[in-house]
């Protein structure tokens, strides 16, 4: 690929080099990498980083658990309205009838 | 993943998109690929990095294409050369102004650091197609088939426009270094 043509600049001078002396590298703002990586991630050639994907699955996660638990609670609600039977009788504890409290011990 | 070869970074981006390789392999060719854009763009910072963020994204759509066999910082600056080509074809880089030319960003100011940013602010002065077959030739070392092909343009076009260019360079650069000022 290489050349053997180097131009040696012709300034009049012995001491200005030629191109080979010209930087080959600079590093660019930072932010242009971000910039990159964003736009990449737009149109879905990459897929973020773990930590990026750890911080968006942590909401979720929470968010599911929370809905899990709510549902289970409802569920639960549900089910005990039920099967509870529709009348349960009150102990009779009135004062007419002073032993009717023992007396539903021993039936229990 | 910093010390894993370019081809196993490719591999790592093309099977799983990984976003880690991406970044390792952009810190790694992104310094040449923005001195060649900075170049091709006159020096303007804000297109040199337009530039490069399309170099990445064109070269990422085509990382599928690349022989794992082959030098990816060759074949990078291969699409920086396309994209190059064509944002030269499509604007008019030689009626923009040059008042945001910022080839510098040094504060040693030796001969050395001198004779470049001379060399730099002068390239940037040449008109497109000069410069574009200067950088090529003179600095990136391609031969001027080469560029032929890259550049879409005939050989012999290729060495002519070199001409003009060194013609021109010399002509920017005589009054600029005189003795007083590098004695």
């Amino acid at each position: 690929m290489m050349n053997d043509d180097r131009h040696r600049l012709d300034t009049g001078r012995a001491d200005t080099g030629d191109f080979a002396r010209l930087p080959r590298e600079l590093s660019p703002d930072p932010a242009l990498e971000e910039r990159v990586v964003r736009s990449l991630l737009d149109e879905q050639l990459l897929r973020p980083a773990t930590r990026r994907r750890r911080l968006i699955a942590l909401p979720v996660a929470a968010a599911a658990g929370i809905a899990l638990f709510v549902s289970g609670l409802l569920a639960g609600y549900g089910l005990s309205r039920w099967d509870s039977p529709a009348e349960i009788p009150a102990p009779a504890t009135s004062e007419a009838d002073p032993d009717a409290e023992v007396r539903m011990v021993f039936w229990l | 993943m910093r010390d894993s070869s370019d081809s196993e970074l490719v591999v790592q981006v093309l099977t799983r998109g990984d976003e880690t390789a991406f970044r390792t392999l952009y810190r790694r060719h992104t310094p040449r690929l923005y001195r060649l854009q900075l170049r091709f763009a006159g020096g303007r910072v804000a297109d040199a990095e337009d530039l490069v963020q399309e170099t990445w994204l064109r070269a990422v759509r085509r990382l599928g294409t690349f022989r794992s066999d082959g030098q990816l910082g060759a074949w990078l600056r291969g699409v920086a050369v396309n994209v190059a080509r064509e944002w030269m074809r499509r604007t008019n880089p030689d009626a923009a102004r040059r008042d945001d030319t910022d080839i510098t960003g040094v504060v040693d100011l030796s001969h050395a650091v001198r004779f470049a940013i001379d060399v730099e602010r002068a390239i940037a002065r040449l008109p497109t197609g000069q410069r574009a077959v200067l950088v090529l030739h003179d600095i990136e070392g391609f031969t001027h088939e080469e560029i032929a092909l890259q550049l879409e343009i005939a050989a012999g076009t290729s060495k002519s426009q070199l001409s003009a260019a060194r013609q021109t360079l010399r002509g920017i650069l005589r009054p600029q270094r005189t003795d007083e000022e590098y004695a």
